[in-house]
């Protein structure tokens, strides 16, 4: 009996390690990061793919912004929707021969050209054309507070701390701790906020802190938020302005494997118009669609994607 | 008493805490409605008064009446619980822009279940119970006693089907982005059974190795409890580089280097064997330690080849439709022979009817040689479509993101428990009674075989069932490297703050949990040596 058990393994295996032999090409990976628009971008790419008669498969929601770019780098995905400023904030750090010069920061075409060139030589990645989108870090309030407190700005912010006005900001800690984050608005519009005035929830998202400044708790009345988050339309919070550019370009862009957009390059062909047509309105629509009425991700990207004639039906 | 104390909790609840919360949407807070807030109807205040009746009901005398009407209570609590609070949410959402300041953004309003939900569920859970208790007093039977418990569950089940409960924003959240739930609740179960299954492999070694060997015993222990505190995040950021690197490997390519290195620790440990003698005590120890780490790497090489692509075998086999029919066969006729096993126990059909001996095994036969065509069949799928020469190892699933990171790393977590306990199981064994299978003339292996491992049985089991619930828990963490599973719904969830997209996920881990649990019991029954097992 065990004998005729190995010959059938045996047999199993052969028949299964020779069955068929022709080599196929290997279908796209679309990754993303664990958070609702990048669950969209993903999806969108995904669903364009698909619709061009690629082979794709879908490894969305993937994990943080590290897992993402090794993946990406290391070639387990092929592809995903990375912002500018957070790949010229971590990525370049250690290249000893070039020094990303401060004003780039701020600067849509100087940042995305200066990123994607350095992507380039170094990763072989290429960046395809970004979104007119800028999804940056913002300060947001209840509409109440911004009423009775006249607060619409990070001017009008910094009139109201150094009066002395009560504040209390539920953040990140990384918008709490990098030189581009909190900092950077305290430098651009002169206030200066102690470490008493800030509720720092670690690896918190902006949807962790607005929910904290919607239900009240610890009298939080100032909150970090994301300027295209689909959530700001289901609170009824207003977005401060932030009319002097204290906040780098983050303006989410495909980044995909140069060696699988030299085996496909009508890629780009099909992701760079949709990108160029995703401005921050139609991004935070899509965001609160996912988010605040609860509809499907695939089902809302398909919907807009339709609409706008990007796919066929 | 029992009873006493659930009635109490229902009533508390229902009296005190709110029932539902009208949401205008998915994410936005909601409003809190109490069950004696619900305007116009005696059915709410008849759901509060029924939650108060097994506070009169404990006093009852007569065991096997009380037995019943509180069996009938708790289920009906439990039903009602669900299915009032349901008819009222949908009430509240014919009107749901009335309830609202202006100026909120009400699209998709939903009913999210409450505090006094979760204690009407509780207490009537507990109601029920203390009923079961009462008529296992009275010797009823154990399947009426079960057909009894079960009701409550069942109807529940038959509203859910039924759409009954539709209203509840889990339900909605369900039906938005649910499709994926079962294949994700698959891919939790199985990879907690693939790596329970490899830990179990390496840690029964392992804890083997610590009862026998007192040098290497501080050392084992030590290791695996060390292990135990890294935390997952850290773990599966680790794992991603030299995952990924080993994953762009060539299958020939790192075969042929894998043989080199095997056929190298093979040579050093026949050499070291013919020479350690006569070396000199420090050299010895130095080399055996060498020899070790040399047939370290292609071992555990082959370990994370064999456990990944495993993985991505189970999975295949048990999602693909084709194969439908072979699996269905497989687990009949896994099930048959447990059935006959129990049966063969409980009525000792051995001594009555001789030939049956014979014919037990022959299902056992057929699940093998069925799961052995499975395994085929879903390797063949997996790697079908490529050249051998083609092939890397990314193929066989080991990458560094996906499954490969996962299993490796909850491989890892269920060691603790499983080395623990083997390790005291085995320890704990009283020497006479190994002394006295020397005696009988046992080699070292019938030692182990028939002595120390059904000695150790129960204990060993019980690390299994430990290792087995966290590892339910940890795998949800899996999904931060791409891993799917449950945690995909919980993390996102997390992420975005919605309750209703955690509850998706949290809610099946916590049913496979317990299932599994209690699979594992019967498991542990049914493999117990009769000689030991309780009364």
């Amino acid at each position: 009996m065990k004998k005729a058990v190995l010959w059938i393994l045996m047999a199993g295996l052969l028949v299964s390690a020779f069955g068929v032999a022709s080599a196929q090409e290997s279908p796209i990976r679309v990754g993303s990061k664990q958070f609702t628009e990048q669950i969209v971008l993903g999806q969108i790419i995904v669903a364009a793919l698909e619709d061009a008669g690629l082979d794709v498969v879908d490894r969305t929601n993937l994990g943080g912004t590290q897992v993402n770019r090794d993946a990406l780098v290391n070639g387990e995905i092929d592809i995903y929707a990375e912002y500018t400023g957070t790949a010229l904030y971590n990525y370049f750090n250690d290249v000893p021969w070039y020094d990303i010069p401060h004003e780039a920061y701020g600067h849509r075409v100087l940042g995305y050209s200066l990123v994607s060139s350095l992507d380039a030589a170094i990763n072989d990645l290429v960046w395809l054309a970004p979104t007119p989108a800028n999804n940056t870090y913002a300060f947001a309030v209840t509409s109440a507070f911004a009423e009775e407190n006249d607060v619409y700005s990070v001017i009008d912010m910094a009139d109201y701390v150094n009066d002395g006005g009560f504040v209390y900001l539920a953040t990140g800690d990384e918008f709490a701790q990098r030189p581009d984050g909190i900092a950077s608005f305290e430098e651009t519009y002169g206030f200066d906020l102690t470490d008493d005035q800030l509720l720092i929830i670690s690896n918190a998202t902006p949807a962790q802190t607005e929910q904290a400044l919607n239900e009240g708790a610890n009298d939080v009345n100032f909150a970090m938020a994301y300027a295209t988050d689909g959530a700001l339309m289901a609170y009824n919070f207003v977005v401060l302005e932030d009319p002097f550019g204290a906040q780098p370009i983050y303006a989410p862009t495909p980044v995909i494997r140069g060696e699988v957009i030299r085996a496909n390059p009508e890629i780009a062909g099909i992701l760079n118009p949709i990108f160029r047509a995703l401005d921050n309105v139609t991004l935070q629509t899509l965001n609160a669609e996912v988010e605040v009425e609860g509809l499907n991700p695939a089902d809302a990207v398909r919907a807009w994607l339709q609409e706008s004639g990007f796919i066929g039906n | 008493m029992i009873a006493f104390l659930g009635g109490c909790f229902a009533s508390f609840g229902f009296f005190f805490l709110p029932v539902i919360e009208v949401k205008p949407n998915r994410l936005a807070s909601g409003l809190p409605v109490g069950l004696l807030e619900i305007p116009g109807d005696m059915r709410y205040l008849l759901l509060f008064l029924l939650a108060l009746t097994p506070v009169l009901l404990a006093f009852m005398g007569d065991r096997n009446r009380r037995g019943w009407a509180l069996a009938a209570v708790g289920n009906l609590i439990v039903i009602l619980t669900l299915y009032l609070p349901a008819l009222a949410g949908s009430a509240y959402l014919v009107g749901a822009e009335a309830l609202f300041e202006a100026g909120t953004r009400i699209s998709n309003p939903r009913i999210l279940s409450s505090a006094a939900i979760a204690f009407g569920l509780a207490g009537g859970g507990v109601v029920l119970f203390a009923g079961l208790l009462d008529l296992e007093g009275c010797g009823v039977p154990r399947l009426v006693r079960g057909l009894a418990g079960a009701v409550g569950a069942l109807v529940v089940v038959a509203m859910l089907a039924g759409g009954t409960l539709d209203v509840y924003s889990i339900m909605v959240e369900y039906h938005s982005r649910g499709e994926a739930l079962a294949l994700r609740f698959l891919e939790h179960i199985v990879f907690v059974l693939v790596a329970l299954a490899a830990g179990l492999i390496v840690g029964i070694a392992l804890g083997l190795w610590a009862s026998r060997d007192a040098k290497a015993e501080d050392a084992i222990l030590y290791t695996v409890g060390i292990i135990q505190t890294i935390p997952s995040l850290a773990l599966f950021g680790i794992l991603l580089v030299p995952l990924a690197r080993l994953g762009d490997l060539h299958f020939l390519s790192l075969a042929r280097d894998w043989l080199l290195l095997a056929a190298i620790a093979l040579a050093a440990a026949l050499a070291l064997r013919r020479l350690h003698t006569r070396l000199p005590e420090r050299a010895r120890q130095f080399s055996l330690v060498a020899v070790f780490i040399l047939a370290l790497i292609p071992l555990s090489l082959l370990a994370v080849l064999i456990i990944a692509f495993g993985f991505e075998v189970a999975l295949t086999v048990l999602t693909t439709s084709e194969l439908a029919l072979l699996r269905s066969v497989t687990g009949l006729a896994l099930i048959l022979f447990l059935i006959l096993i129990s049966t063969g126990k409980r009525l000792d059909l051995e001594r009555k009817l001789p030939q049956y001996r014979r014919w037990r095994f022959l299902p056992l036969f057929a699940a093998a040689l069925g799961a052995l065509l499975l395994l085929a069949q879903g390797a063949g799928r997996l790697l079908g479509n490529s050249e051998l020469a083609e092939l890397t190892i990314r193929d066989f699933g080991v990458s560094g993101i996906g499954t490969a990171p996962a299993i490796i790393a909850l491989t890892l977590y269920s060691l603790l428990p499983l080395v623990r306990n083997t390790y005291a199981g085995l320890k704990n064994i009283d020497p006479a009674i190994i002394d006295s299978g020397k005696g009988m003339g046992f080699t070292a292996a019938q030692s182990f075989f028939r002595i120390e491992l059904p000695l150790a049985f129960p204990v060993i089991m019980a690390g299994v069932r430990n290792a087995a619930i966290s590892l339910v828990g940890i795998a949800a963490v899996a999904s931060i490297i791409g891993a799917g599973a449950l945690g995909d719904f919980i993390l996102l969830g997390v992420n975005s703050t919605s309750i209703d997209q955690i509850l998706l996920g949290t809610v099946p881990a916590v049913l496979l949990a317990v299932i599994m649990d209690a699979g594992l019991k019967v498991l542990e029954s049914l493999l117990t040596s009769p000689g030991i097992r309780q009364a």
